[in-house]
């Protein structure tokens, strides 16, 4: 009987085997899908009335001003909102939420401690799967409100993207305008990069350029303008104490080039271009040595570095080979190779914080474009924008996104100011700066 | 004994022969599907096989689309207590790290996980499955010999005798592929216009996930999507891959339900859905 069993179970494996490959699935392979901003619903965080309920409707505030602005989500009104948020530790009702086309829902609460404090809890859901993507907690003082806001749309942003945010960020720019007796001014400024919180940090008595962040972000070196000379300075945002670098040269009342120092990533070096024996060349800075180091040497003029993320090899500009063309080469010097080959100029060469690619400004036919191109050389560059004029593009943080000078032609002359750009081209914002602003420079995300 | 052992055997090999068809003709179906853009060798096939037309679909089995389960939504109670957290709640921030001294004035604001998924409210009470025209054989604890030998027969019911009999056509094996082929792109076109792709990631990075779907016949899904290797997709380390896979997860649960040929509900009743949008780029 054990021998029929056996050959009995054998053939109903068999059969249970036919049956199941019967029933293989279907394959579906999808290969395309659509770029539309993610619907998203941010209700205002619950609270107490008082400061944690006014507190709660601003964070909401500003994270929805913060998603919107990346043209990546479509923050839903809250007018369209059926259900009511009491208590955000309850599984919302993910149909509510559906019916109004959110896929993703940010609820929140803010409580003071008995410190005085702000605690400030929330909890992402995804409506679709209805399943909660993060939950976590900030804790800060009452005035630093914005900036929990600012870290909340951090978290929200790189839950739903895969990347990192870049929100809790400031902006170092140059704020243009005139004197009383109509002398050009131009003051470095500091703001939030949603434009809030804008503060000078140099006065009218000198002209200030071409500012840069250092990697911790509590540095910068801007080039300051007076009586025809040109000198790079360290100034610390922390203690407003700023120190005279180099001499940089003469050349920008000259030629307008851009004698920006940069940091490399480890916080202890800048790359930058000084006049030597007539001609531009790129020197490495030791900070504590306050030395220079040589690291090109040729008659034609090398200018602009920007170092990779990783520190080890540098992207310049350079006229050696006629025009103005872009060049990399070992952060210790060494032959550089050629990367951009189109017609034209090309200026202000900056290194993506994500290593791949090199934003860069082009002259060519009396016009300006902002572009990009691989840093390796390969591929073909990638116009992003064209206009009147063009000029010092930054990344943001994450290499998602880069700001520029814009100049517009008027009746009052050339009018610049900021604007924002996402790396596919798209999502052309004006930050929000009164009067006229340039140079910007993107921080690090704050720690 | 003997003559019992040779009817068995003879019924054995009956069996095999019906399920090597079982087993033949599904993975000529795949291996063919990727052939499916040369349309000439399938419709030459349709005249040498011996293969009825296909009658329409009876109506289901099923008397009716189940009716939506009244969706709970239980007030919630307001006397609850905080639910219980998840992960042991955090101990209370050491968050003071940096004294609020002058030159200091703004403390960091920490990050700190709150308690995952509350579990305040009772989940709503899943929809039941809706019946399938043809049950799956249910698992069984032990061998039973008798339901093995009525699953024998019934296998000897859906071969190729009942389609005899009943004039309901099995597709060849061309038309089968085609028809696959046709299947797979609309499915396909209508999940990829709830897919958010991953064009703007990294260039560099693999992002394609799988997910396995059952639906039902009326289009809609029969259980929730799963990932394939979810571990390993929504807990990677690289946060583009885990968006992929939410991604896809939620495109395919916020689409259906999905327009689909009722006639052919055998062959899309289980998905396997790849969502790779970096390869159309």
């Amino acid at each position: 009987m054990t021998a029929v069993r056996l050959v009995l179970a054998f053939m109903v494996s068999v059969i249970f085997a036919g049956a199941a490959a019967a029933q293989a699935p279907l394959r579906v392979d999808v290969t395309s899908g659509h770029l539309d901003p993610l619907p998203i619903a941010v209700v205002d965080f619950v609270g107490e009335p008082g400061l944690a309920g006014e507190a709660g409707a601003d964070i909401a505030r500003v994270v929805t001003s913060d998603l919107e602005s990346t043209g990546l989500f479509a923050p839903v009104s809250q007018d369209a909102f059926i259900e009511e948020i009491g208590n955000i530790d309850l599984r919302p009702r993910f149909s509510d939420w559906r019916v109004i086309n959110a896929n993703a829902l940010l609820v929140g609460r803010v409580t003071v401690a008995e410190d005085g404090r702000l605690l400030v809890a929330f909890r992402l859901w995804d409506t679709v799967t209805e399943t909660q993507l993060l939950g976590l907690q900030f804790v800060s003082v009452p005035e630093n409100w914005r900036r929990v806001a600012h870290k909340v749309a951090d978290a929200v942003y790189e839950e739903l993207t895969g990347e990192e945010g870049y929100f809790d960020t400031r902006i170092v720019y140059v704020a243009e305008g005139t004197d009383g007796d109509g002398q050009s001014v131009r003051r470095l400024a500091i703001m939030d990069q949603d434009g809030a919180n804008p503060s000078f940090l140099t006065d009218r008595s000198y002209m200030a350029l071409l500012p840069n962040f250092s990697p911790s972000a509590q540095q910068i070196t801007y080039v300051s303008f007076r009586d025809g000379q040109a000198t790079s300075y360290l100034y610390d945002l922390e203690t407003g104490r700023q120190e005279a670098l180099f001499d940089a040269g003469p050349s920008l009342a000259e030629g307008g080039q851009s004698l920006s120092a940069r940091f490399h990533p480890n916080g202890r070096q800048l790359a930058v271009s000084a006049m030597r024996r007539g001609g531009h060349d790129i020197f490495g800075f030791d900070l504590r040595m306050r030395t220079l180091r040589q690291l090109t040497s040729h008659p034609a003029d090398d200018v602009e570095p920007s170092y990779s993320p990783e520190g080890d090899r540098i992207v310049f500009s350079s006229s050696r080979g006629g025009s103005s063309q872009l060049y990399v080469m070992d952060a210790n010097g060494g032959e550089p190779t050629r990367i951009s080959f189109g017609g034209g100029r090309y200026t202000a060469p900056v290194w993506s914080p994500r290593g791949d690619l090199v934003a860069f400004v082009k002259q060519q036919g009396g016009m300006f474009a902002l572009g990009v191109l691989d840093a390796d050389g390969s591929g073909e560059e990638r116009i992003l924008y064209e206009g009147y004029y063009v000029d010092t593009p930054t990344w943001s943080p994450n290499g998602r996104v880069i700001l520029f000078t814009r100049g517009e032609r008027s009746r009052e002359g050339t009018q610049y100011s900021i604007w924002s750009i996402d790396l596919a081209g798209i999502n052309l914002r004006r930050m929000p700066i009164q009067g006229q602003s340039s140079d910007p420079a993107w921080s690090p995300l704050i720690d | 004994m003997r003559s019992l052992f040779a009817a068995l055997l003879s019924a054995g090999l009956h069996i095999a022969l019906v399920a090597s068809a079982f087993i033949y003709f599904p993975r000529t179906m795949s291996s063919l599907e990727q052939t499916r853009i040369v349309p000439v060798e399938l419709v030459s096939l349709g005249p040498t096989t011996n293969v009825r037309a296909a009658r329409p679909e009876p109506e289901p089995v099923e008397p009716e689309p189940e009716p939506e389960p009244e969706q709970e939504t239980p007030e919630p109670e307001p006397a609850e207590p905080e639910p219980e957290p998840a992960q042991p709640e955090p101990e209370p921030e050491p968050i003071a790290p940096e004294p609020e001294t002058e030159s200091e004035p703004e403390p960091e604001p920490e990050p700190e996980p709150i308690p995952d998924e509350p579990d305040a409210e009772p989940e709503p009470v899943e929809p039941e499955p809706e019946p399938e025209p043809e049950p799956e054989p249910q698992r069984q604890q032990g061998l039973d010999l008798d339901r093995l030998s009525s699953l024998v027969d019934r296998s000897r019911e859906t071969s190729a005798s009942r389609n005899a009999e009943t004039g309901e056509a099995r597709s060849a094996a061309g038309s089968g592929t085609a028809m696959t082929a046709t299947l797979s792109d609309m499915m396909s076109s209508q999940i990829a216009r709830c897919v958010r792709s991953s064009a703007d990631a990294p260039s560099d990075m693999e992002l394609g996930v799988q997910v396995s779907v059952r639906l039902n016949r009326d289009g809609t899904l029969s259980d929730a999507p799963r990932l394939t290797n979810e571990a390993r997709v929504l807990g990677s380390p690289n946060p583009y891959l885990r968006v992929a896979g939410q991604r896809a997860l939620r495109a395919v649960i916020d689409c259906a339900p999905y327009r689909m040929p009722a006639e052919n509900y055998q062959q899309w009743r289980l998905l396997e859905v790849n969502v790779d949008t970096q390869a159309g780029r």
